[in-house]
């Protein structure tokens, strides 16, 4: 009974904030559109094909050129996008213009220029002051868009569903929940960010500052994207470990704790280094800068509001001595690590040979073990994903190779393999697709007969297999497990 | 056609059997009154015959011989424990005593034999006899943490001395009756419960954690207090009562024969030396694999044996047995492609012949290593040291507490003090290593992986505030694989700083190292940590003991 009346108050609490706030949302009718996204997501355990389709409802906000900016997480594994105006039954197509998975961000246009006509193209505000009070735009299934009151917490260093580059992100206190949809975020008649998900703290939205850059970037024409420095960071608060880096002399300055390949600073920094200023802004031993809308903030955002390929000035104080380093900025790639963290074309490259399906480990693949695959995916992989996801300089070939799983077969009769780690095939050790195929090629020789000889690690043992009847065996496989012919199978 | 009849009896004890007793009630009592028992003996025995008309239908007891129920009952036995276990998160401490009951019985030579598990970390033991009033303090002699068994002896000498001891019969048949003896929880009296075989396997055991041995399943339940208990086959004792399983209703296990006489036979010098664990991983089934087996050069035909994927490097079969090598026979034993033989009439994992192995004993194996045959034997030397990966009885966790930083090794113990869902919750680099530690090529040559577990705040360590649960790989550059070389390099050394590394984070602990040195012993004071360090493993055991100390791995 106690619950039941818990349950209506809320219901009536929520029919009142959104009443009152109808008016206050109507006006924006005329920038927001709502976006239907078809999701065809590849199957995990069998990448050939594709999961049911799904249908998911985002919102998207017309900008400069006749374009709509909604999220990179909206229209990633869509096939068909379709826009909607409110007050109208209309859907227009929309085509993809530009993604940047990095920033999480998205650019559509429709295809028929009736779509956004007679809409008007918003501009973003950079920085919104801390404890800003905010309206959420939340379309509702009545196709009406309405207001939900939101103040500005925090603003931290995350990143977002989409890959694992980290930037200033608005952490935001709002009553509502079920929100993350790319909604747009008002204030005082202006856009300050869009939404790009809830955790159970927070409402985190994407600051108009990371948008400009995006747009801005969009707009020259030669799209850089967003920089990394490419280093490791590690607090300095501790006196004794101040005084062993000869760093006792200043009390600011935060330790490099790593220095990445691939970039000027590789040579430029070392580990240990004291990192005091970038380009003039003194940094603390916590990393944070002092910003003059949000406090202390972390010196990543110094380096978001850049762009790959600038020149960066660094002071450094290498034992006791100052230094200061110019280098040109990175830019920063998700997928430039053993691991890759995202898909850039909706497709999954794998090898099926005689019924071990060959893969490379990604984040999309450890996603199947749900939202805490961080603690239950299988170990071996969590390991490979923890201590050994470099950063590297050629990522094609540099992967990790699994077999996920084997289509079950006579002739691979007595294997019963599972997300195990690939080491070498044939005695030669594989990190991409391709060295795959060309191992595969080479058979191992015993006693006249060819055998293909795939070794697994963690324990998992290995495989022997004859090339004897392989044709045979991919053509039941083949029909067995509705297994594209051409495109699945290894062939010599 | 004739019908037979048995009477069996004991004139001392004044009780005796009637086995199959299907006609001539009249006559049988009178054939009992021949023997010399009174009425008195006489009603006894028809009470026993509704006993026995249960007990023997299905136990089918035909070798039942002058035993009899009383002197069974009394060689059973109840054993109640206040145990104290040490403190894994403040190793110095010890966790609020707590008391429990298990049963033991009697096997002679002064001897009781319970489960480990019974009296682990025990610090005072009774043991009473169905019927008695008083109990009486026992000790620990000999306990075996791998196998959960353990030898008691009372304190008082004369205790036993009129007591029958339990014989040992053999290996139980598959749908074969059992009845367990014990004192379950909820009453003071004993209790016998019946069931079946239901299955003989190689499987693990739960108080050890790791250790796998050969194990028999039984259709009925083995309830809190029953541990320890004999299970029973007519008079012979074929197992030892041990452990169920939570999820399923019915289910328990008993420690069988081969295993109590491994046991009984490691002790026998006076020291428990334990199992061994082989170190050998094996793929099964892949053999079943026509092109697989004749890769091996075993005939497709009629395919045996399992490929090696794994040697563990502490283990004696380390550079003796190689990955890839096919073992298709163990003592000149068959290896099937599941990986099983033929062992006292059922099909049990290879391995149970190696486990059942005394230390110093040899081991042969056929194999096919390149298509070749050949012969490989090798001792079951002591094994080389390495982590924990089980559960620690030992009477302290090992540890080292230096300027209030609290460091420990990983144990299956440690996991635990994350909770029942350890297995989730505990970080999970530490998961990782308690299952693929021999196999994780970045620790090999670690024999502890010592912990930062907790920092005892003082001035001298206010910044170490990080890399908690971490595992500590160098101090000043110096590797380190135990809390000994962690306790060697830190009390050696003789830089201005204490540089301690760890594998999961690139931020060091840094501490001046006068300034902690001159701090040490106030805060270690302040803190009641006393002593400083632990460092001996199992050969401490937590449960009180007397005379020499028998412990395992």
């Amino acid at each position: 009974m106690t619950l039941l009346n818990c349950r209506f108050h809320l219901v009536i609490a929520i029919l009142i904030a959104s009443y009152a706030t109808t008016s206050i949302a109507q006006k924006w009718e005329n920038s927001v559109v709502r976006i239907f996204a078809s999701k065809k997501q590849i199957d995990e355990s069998s990448p050939w094909q594709y999961e049911e389709i799904r249908q998911q409802t985002y919102h998207g906000i017309v900008v400069e050129g006749n374009a709509v900016l909604t999220t990179a997480f909206a229209v990633q594994d869509a096939v068909q996008l379709e826009l909607l105006r409110f007050g109208e039954n209309q859907k227009f197509p929309l085509t993809v213009r530009f993604v940047d998975y990095e920033s999480n961000l998205a650019l559509l246009s429709p295809e028929d220029p009736a779509g956004t006509a007679g809409l008007s193209a918003v501009k973003f505000v950079d920085e919104l002051p801390l404890d800003s009070t905010v309206t959420i735009l939340r379309a509702r299934d009545n196709n009406q868009l309405i207001s939900i009151a939101a103040t500005l917490q925090e603003v931290g260093i995350h990143s977002s569903v989409t890959s694992e580059y980290s930037f200033a992100t608005y952490l935001l206190k709002t009553q509502q929940s079920a929100l993350g949809w790319s909604e747009p975020l008002i204030r005082s008649g202006s856009v300050v960010a869009l939404g790009s998900g809830q955790d159970n703290q927070f409402f985190h939205a994407i600051p108009g500052s990371i948008i400009n850059h995006f747009l801005d970037d969009y707009k020259s024409g030669a799209y850089k994207g967003f920089p990394a420095i490419g280093i490791q960071l590690d607090r300095l608060n501790s006196p004794e470990m101040r005084k062993m880096i000869g760093a006792e002399a200043v009390k600011d300055g935060i330790r490099i704790s790593k220095v990445e390949p691939g970039s000027d600073f590789t040579t430029l920094l070392q580990k240990d280094d004291v990192l005091l200023a970038v380009d003039g802004v003194r940094i603390n031993e916590n990393g944070f800068y002092s910003h003059p809308l949000w406090g202390s903030v972390h010196l990543k955002y110094l380096i978001n509001r850049r762009f790959a390929g600038d020149k960066v000035k660094l002071d450094i104080l290498r034992q006791g001595k100052g230094l200061v380093i110019e280098g040109q900025l990175p830019k920063f790639d998700s997928n430039a690590y053993r691991i890759a963290s995202f898909r850039v074309h909706n497709e999954e490259p794998h090898v099926i040979f005689g019924g071990f399906v060959f893969r490379e480990l990604s984040t999309p693949f450890l996603k199947q073990w749900g939202s805490d695959w961080r603690s239950t995916a299988p170990y071996p992989m969590l390991y490979e994903y923890s201590f050994r996801n470099d950063f590297v300089v050629d990522p094609g070939r540099q992967r990790i190779i699994i077999i996920s799983r084997v289509l079950a077969d006579e002739f691979n009769r007595g294997y019963d393999i599972r997300n195990a780690i690939v080491t070498a095939i044939n005695g030669v050790p594989v990190q991409s697709m391709a060295d795959v195929e060309a191992a595969l090629k080479v058979p191992v020789s015993r006693s006249g007969v060819q055998y293909a000889r795939i070794v697994l690690d963690y324990g998992e043992g290995e495989v022997v297999l004859s090339y004897d009847k392989l044709d045979e065996a991919h053509k039941r496989i083949a029909a067995t497990y509705n297994v594209p012919r051409t495109l699945s199978f290894f062939s010599k | 056609m004739a019908n037979f009849v048995y009477l069996i009896g004991d004139k001392e004890a004044g009780v005796c059997f009637v086995v199959d007793p299907a006609w001539d009630i009249p006559a049988i009592t009178s054939a009992a009154q021949e023997e010399g028992m009174t009425m008195r003996i006489v009603r006894y025995l028809i009470i026993s015959i509704c006993f026995l008309l249960s007990f023997v239908s299905a136990a089918l007891v035909p070798e039942a011989n002058a035993a009899s129920l009383q002197s069974l009952r009394s060689s059973v036995f109840k054993i109640i424990v206040t145990s104290n276990e040490p403190s894994f998160t403040e190793p110095w401490k010890r966790q609020p005593s707590s008391s429990s009951n298990g049963t033991g019985f009697y096997i002679g030579d002064n001897r009781i034999l319970t489960n480990a598990h019974v009296v682990a970390n025990a610090s005072y033991i009774d043991i009473l006899r169905d019927g008695d009033a008083k109990p009486v303090q026992a000790f620990v002699e000999f306990i075996a943490h791998d196998s959960d068994l353990a030898i008691l002896v009372p304190s008082d000498k004369e205790f036993l001395k009129k007591v029958t001891p339990m014989r040992f019969g053999s290996l139980p048949r598959l749908r074969s009756p059992v009845a367990t003896i014990g004192f379950p929880t909820g009453g003071e009296q004993v209790s016998i419960t019946e069931g079946i075989v239901s299955r003989i396997s190689y499987r693990r055991y739960v108080h050890h954690g790791r250790a796998e041995h050969l194990l028999v399943q039984v259709d009925s339940a083995i309830n809190p207090g029953n541990s320890g208990g004999p299970v029973v086959q007519g008079m012979r004792v074929v197992g030892v009562a041990f452990q169920s399983f939570t999820s399923a209703e019915n289910t328990g296990y008993i420690i069988p024969n081969p295993v109590i006489n491994r046991f009984l036979k490691d002790i026998e010098d006076g020291t428990y030396d334990g199992h061994q664990p082989d170190g050998i991983s094996t793929m099964t089934s892949s053999l079943v694999n026509p092109s697989t087996a004749a890769y091996h050069g075993i005939d497709p035909g009629a395919p045996e044996g399992v490929v090696v994927t794994h040697v563990a490097e502490f283990a004696p079969a380390f550079s003796q047995i190689l990955r890839s090598d096919v073992l298709t026979a163990i003592d000149g034993i068959g290896i099937g492609v599941d990986g099983k033989i033929n062992f006292q009439g059922e099909r049990v994992d290879f391995r149970t012949v190696y486990d059942l192995k005394l230390s110093g004993e040899t081991v042969t194996f056929d194999v096919n290593r390149d298509s070749k045959q050949l012969k490989i034997s090798f001792k079951l030397d002591k094994l080389k040291p390495h982590h924990d990966d089980f559960n620690v009885y030992a009477k302290n966790a090992k540890y080292f507490v230096y300027g209030g930083l609290v460091f420990t090794t990983l144990s299956r113990s440690y996991l635990r003090t994350w909770g029942e869902k350890w297995f989730r919750e505990a970080p999970y680099l530490l998961r990782f290593l308690d299952i693929y530690s021999p196999l994780a090529t970045d620790f090999s040559g670690y024999t502890d992986f010592v912990i930062f577990s907790k920092r005892l705040p003082d001035a001298v360590n206010q910044h170490a505030t990080g890399n908690q649960s971490s595992i500590v790989t160098k101090v000043n550059g110096k590797d380190i694989h135990s809390i000994q070389s962690l306790i060697d390099v830190i009390e050696g050394s003789k830089d201005p700083f204490l540089i301690i590394e760890f594998f999961d984070s690139n931020e060091p602990i840094v501490l001046a190292t006068e300034d902690v040195r001159k701090r040490n012993q106030m805060i270690l004071e302040r803190y009641g940590v006393s002593p400083d360090r632990w460092t001996a493993g199992a050969e401490i055991d937590g449960a009180l003991t007397v005379g020499t100390v028998g412990s395992s791995k």
